[in-house]
């Protein structure tokens, strides 16, 4: 009985599909959209084995980066290269050894690698041969990375043009240009902070003097030495008395000392000025050095003590003194006068804890400004703000950076005011957490900040306002990732004049296959570096179809893998809101009385709620994820197709095989599952196909307005990613803007001619147009 | 009171009923987020404990929900709409504009920004669409037809964001025509040639994906009328084609287009928030998002309450067309 009727069933299915199919032929629309269907769904199965598809956590390698690979060097793959990359610059104002110019490595094992620049070619950087040295002294066992050893980094000094200097329990050892001749002085105690990390030029005479600094700090000590003793000779050009560090002075503080200290030169009354930021106080202390003059008339003046040592102020940040922060995200930097720039401006900063700063003018040591560093009128995303560290330069652009809730940031101080500069351009978010901040480059008038993704950004002096700003980044005047991440977080910059006087800055990176990577940034007319996104085409054997994106990922491959997300979201989303809209409506339709005044009061209520509006509403209570998102389109969904079904279970009620079922006595669930379902069938799946394209173009509006799922891959996201991260246009990359808007389109397209074709075939009467 | 009076009652009694049950659903949704809006506010590390309780205090989270639910529906419903939590900025101002003291500038009322851009875009839209869809219809099965209906299906199923980023690139970006970022207008005002810059570009993009849905529409709508026995009459008497086809045909056709106008303007509010986003145009759905993203919700409120009530006012007026328009409807 059973066989017989199962059947029956398929060969009226069979039937069905049979005649339909032939309708469905007649439509060319709905052939095209079905073929369409058909390719998307392709794709998304075999997506991993399409043809130039990659993983889709792919990125694209280092090496695509570059189009000229003589700028990359293999390295010795035994070491583990976690110390700095520098970039060595001359002096060319000092005379000898000018020219000497190239790429230090160093690694935790006390190996190093010297690449001299070569100077032949003035528009190519090229680098000759390593000299290759192990670090001297019985230091390899104690570099860098152990305990009590301080890699101070490396030094441009009018003495030894560079050189390399770290402490090392009770010793500050410098080495030369040549990686030779340590000079070593010993220190009195454990040194952790010093005056100026950058740059020992610290003039604490008046100019023509042009004696030195700096201070070295442990627990409580504060110890002053003389970097080197100097004189200005007739051709204005210094030369050294004595190279290295000479004991000065040293004098102890109460509370423990928490930071570095800044030393200064009290230009109005000739003293010298030391800011010692402790747990609980900002201290400053006045001294007065002691000139021993020998020889007169040569001018030639040692320093060789303190005539006093005052405490000039002392400034309690709270009385639970918990403002200051710990060590390492205490930040010392001072902003100097320049040219132009007013007196007001010169400014020592001192970042303290829960982004509290204090200024201190520079000129007298008294009090500048403190106040609270706040980013949130300037972008209302921010909600949280971690500011870690602080860059000041001799000229007044003084960044601060740090963490939010959003990214990590950049922002430019006001050394006026202490504020970030009252306008939306003068703070950036970054993707990714910030490690590495360079110097200040003169050539290029701009700081260059690594994150830990891999990217290297260049913060422009200006922030500049004039770029785009939906799809480029303000400030930025390029970005580009180390494709497939940078092993070694610091990035150093350096500025190289070849022998022609251009001017060229250089970032050096480490990548994770231990290959040294050097590149021209800003200033150079060196063109060496292609940055993401890529544009359609091979690079160093990859092939990427649509180009990538600013991450490096390959368009091809995400649009690929997208399809699945599309149609994951499109058919369950579709499938849910009809299957509960066909079955609300038919009880509604069905039983009427309050039930169905109940549901069509629903409906109504639904069918009035404004749709993007509300779905973005649930997609903020609920939380970014997929299943979310399918639930939130088959909530708002299913209401309207629910209305249709009612009206045809209504008139069906009163057809007479209905009454003929009832009669014979059916019971509700069978007339409902046996004699209405299968007549609204067809409607319900006319509704699927056009609820899929709906379901799919609204993913895509919800992703696009921040709220998908990061974690998936979707055309949607892509379009939002470029909308954030875009940080240059490159007019080659189109695939990334063109591309997941085509697909989306098409997909809703062809989800809707099918519609359409099937609508034909429901309602006869739509045929004859 | 005739019936139309008993029906104008009946219906103006179910739209407040909607209204409440729609901003009851809107309060307990905006409670029922992950995050209350002194939260954010509070990380600011300056503030002192006492400044905490009182910003608390203003926000009202002093109170019961009950409590606040009723302060809630009150302000609503009295077009009370507080300040901005962010800002401070009267919303009252923000949405129709008013002399800002918060910074101390005048501040042009989003929701009349929203109202010229969409409602441009959406009487153009129609009005294009009628003359398209009505001429296509006549020229059924030619090129033009074929032509029309593919591009109409192809711009339907375009996600408008994405042809806004691609107007943007090509004649913000590259041709430099218009701005970037349709906001810089508000400091010159309505009656000037920045506004009109930051506009057309918004306005093609809208009248593009929309035109698509309104020639559809009126094609399907002139066909119906088309197989009717007075536009045989009509072409049978000898009347010019022109004659047929916008007095006999197009404007029997016009029902189902002026109904949908009415909705399709009530929802302009509402669809705002997308086109909005991408061209940074200083409207009711910009302000919703970004009211969104950071918790303010006093914003958030308002400007959900405005939307909603418009699209309420805007199906219930629909709803009296069809009964005006169409004598067959009126009799019930």
């Amino acid at each position: 009985m059973k066989s017989v009727r199962w059947d029956e069933m398929k060969r009226s299915m069979e039937r069905a599909i049979k005649t339909n199919w032939s309708l469905f032929k007649q439509s060319k629309l709905g052939m095209v959209g079905l073929a369409i269907i058909t390719f998307f769904i392709v794709i998304a199965i075999f997506a991993p084995v399409i043809p130039f598809t990659y993983s889709p956590t792919y990125l694209a390698p280092a090496g695509d980066l570059f189009e000229i690979d003589n700028y990359t060097k293999t390295i010795p793959t035994q070491e583990n290269w976690h110390s700095p990359v520098s970039v060595l610059t001359p002096r060319t104002s000092y005379g000898k050894n000018s020219m000497i110019a190239g790429v230090l490595l160093y690694s935790s094992s006390g190996k190093s690698y010297f690449y001299p620049r070569d100077f032949s070619n003035t528009t190519l950087l090229r680098l000759y041969n390593p000299i290759s040295r192990d670090i001297p002294v019985g230091m390899k066992d104690m570099m860098y990375l152990k305990e009590n050893t301080k890699i101070i980094g490396v030094t441009n000094n009018s003495m030894y043009m560079y050189s390399v200097r770290f402490h090392r329990n009770l010793e500050d050892v410098v080495l030369d240009s040549f990686l030779k001749n340590p000079t070593v002085v010993h220190l009195p105690y454990h040194v952790q902070y010093f005056s100026n990390v950058w740059d020992y030029n610290v003039t604490v005479t008046s100019n023509t003097h042009a004696l030195v600094a700096i201070a070295l700090a442990g627990d409580h000590n504060v110890t002053i030495f003389m970097w080197e003793y100097l004189v200005a000779n007739m051709g204005g050009l210094p030369y050294v008395v004595a190279p290295g560090l000479h004991f000065v002075y040293n004098f102890t503080v109460n509370s423990t000392i928490e930071a570095n200290p800044q030393i200064r030169f009290d230009t109005a009354n000739g003293h010298t000025w030391v800011i010692v930021p402790t747990k609980s106080a900002i201290e400053k202390y006045n001294i007065l050095l002691k000139y021993n003059y020998t020889g007169g008339e040569e001018k030639i003046r040692y320093v060789d003590g303190i005539s006093g040592k005052q405490l000039d102020w002392k400034y309690s940040l709270d009385s639970a003194g918990e403002q200051l922060a710990g060590s390492h995200s205490v930040s010392l930097v001072y902003a100097q006068a320049g040219q132009g720039i007013k007196k007001s401006r010169d400014v020592v900063v001192i970042l303290c804890k829960n982004n509290y700063a204090l200024g201190i003018f520079a000129n007298n040591g008294t009090l500048a400004w403190n106040n609270t560093i706040s980013l949130n009128p300037m972008d209302p995303r921010i909600h949280t703000l971690n500011v870690i560290g602080l860059h000041g330069t001799i000229r007044e652009f003084t960044m601060i950076y740090g963490t939010t809730n959003v990214g990590s940031f950049v922002a430019k101080l006001d050394p006026s005011t202490g504020m970030v500069m009252d306008n939306r351009t003068s703070y950036l978010v970054l993707k990714g957490d910030i490690n590495y901040v360079s110097q200040y480059d003169q050539g290029a008038r701009s700081y260059y900040v690594s994150t830990k993704q891999g990217s290297i950004y260049e913060i422009s002096e200006q922030f500049r306002t004039e770029l785009m700003g939906g799809v480029r980044g303000i400030g930025l005047n390029k970005s580009f990732m180390i494709l497939g991440g940078a092993a070694t977080p610091a990035v150093y910059l350096g500025t190289v004049f070849p022998m022609s006087g251009q001017t060229g800055t250089y970032i050096g990176v480490v990548t994770k296959q231990n290959t040294l990577y050097l590149q021209a940034s800003g200033g150079s007319r060196i063109p060496t570096v292609v940055i993401p996104p890529f544009g359609h085409g091979r690079y160093s054997g990859n092939f990427y179809l649509f180009g990538t994106d600013y991450e490096g990922h390959d368009i091809w491959t995400w649009l690929v893998y997208g399809a699945r997300t599309s149609l994951l979201v499109g058919l369950t989303a579709a499938i849910i809101s009809v299957l509960a809209g066909t079955f609300i409506g038919i009880i509604s339709g069905f039983y009427g009385g309050w039930i169905d005044i109940v549901i069509m009061r629903t409906v109504d209520i639904i069918l009035t709620l404004p749709g993007i509006v509300i779905m973005l509403l649930l997609a903020a209570v609920l939380g970014p994820n997929i299943w979310n998102i399918v639930l939130i389109i088959s909530v708002l969904g299913w209401a309207g197709i629910a209305r249709v079904i009612r009206a045809v279970t209504l008139s069906l009620k009163n057809r007479p095989f209905m009454d003929a079922a009832r009669v014979a006595g059916a019971s509700n669930v069978r007339m409902i599952t046996v004699h209405i379902f299968p007549n609204v069938l067809p409607l319900t799946f006319l509704y699927m196909t056009f609820g899929v394209a709906g379901a799919i173009l609204s993913e895509a509006a919800l992703a696009f307005l921040g709220l998908g799922d990061p974690n998936s891959i979707s055309w949607g996201m892509m379009l939002q990613y470029l909308r954030m991260y875009a940080q240059q246009t490159n007019p080659n990359a189109w695939g990334w803007l063109v591309m997941p808007g085509v697909f989306i389109t098409l997909i809703s397209l062809s989800f809707y001619l099918v519609g359409r074709a099937f609508d034909e075939i429901v309602n006869p009467r739509l045929r004859k147009r | 009171m005739g019936p139309l009076g008993v029906y104008v009652i009946k219906r103006t009694i179910q739209l407040v009923i909607t209204l409440i049950v729609i901003m009851t659903i809107i309060f307990a949704l905006l409670e029922a987020l992950p995050a209350k809006p002194y939260q954010l506010l509070m990380q600011s590390p300056g503030l002192t404990p006492q400044q905490k309780e009182a910003m608390i205090k203003e926000m009202g989270y002093d109170k019961s929900v009950w409590q606040r639910y009723l302060i809630y529906m009150t302000n609503m419903f009295t077009f009370n709409f507080g300040r901005s939590f962010m800002t401070g900025q009267s919303v009252n101002y923000l949405l129709f504009g008013g002399y800002d003291d918060v910074t101390h500038s005048y501040v042009y009322g989003r929701l009349w920004n929203t109202l010229i851009l969409f409602g441009l875009a959406t009487i153009l839209a129609y009005l294009i669409g009628y003359f398209l869809g009505a001429i296509v219809a006549w020229k059924r099965g030619s090129w033009l037809d074929s032509g029309t209906i593919v591009t109409s299906l192809i711009f339907y199923n375009m996600p408008t964001f994405w042809l806004g980023l691609i107007f943007i690139y090509i004649f913000a970006f590259e041709l430099g025509w218009f701005p970037l970022r349709a906001n810089a207008w508000m400091q010159y005002g309505y009656f000037s040639i920045a506004f009109v810059k930051a506009l057309i570009m918004p306005l093609t993009v809208l009248l593009l994906v929309s035109l698509a849905g309104t020639t559809l529409l009126m094609r399907t709508s002139m066909l119906d009328v088309m197989g009717e026995e007075y536009i045989v009459t009509a072409k049978a008497k000898g009347l010019p084609e022109k004659r047929v086809l916008y007095k006999h045909a197009a404007r029997n056709a016009l029902l189902p287009l002026v109904t949908s106008f009415v909705i399709a303007l009530a929802f302009t509010v509402a669809g705002g928030v997308i086109t909005e986003q991408v061209f940074t145009y200083p409207g009711v759905g910009l302000l919703y998002i970004t009211a969104l993203m950071q918790l303010d919700l006093p914003i958030v409120y308002a400007t959900l309450y405005i939307i909603t009530l418009l699209v309420l006012i805007g199906n219930f007026v629909a709803d009296l067309l069809y009964g005006v328009l169409d004598p067959r409807v009126r009799i019930q």
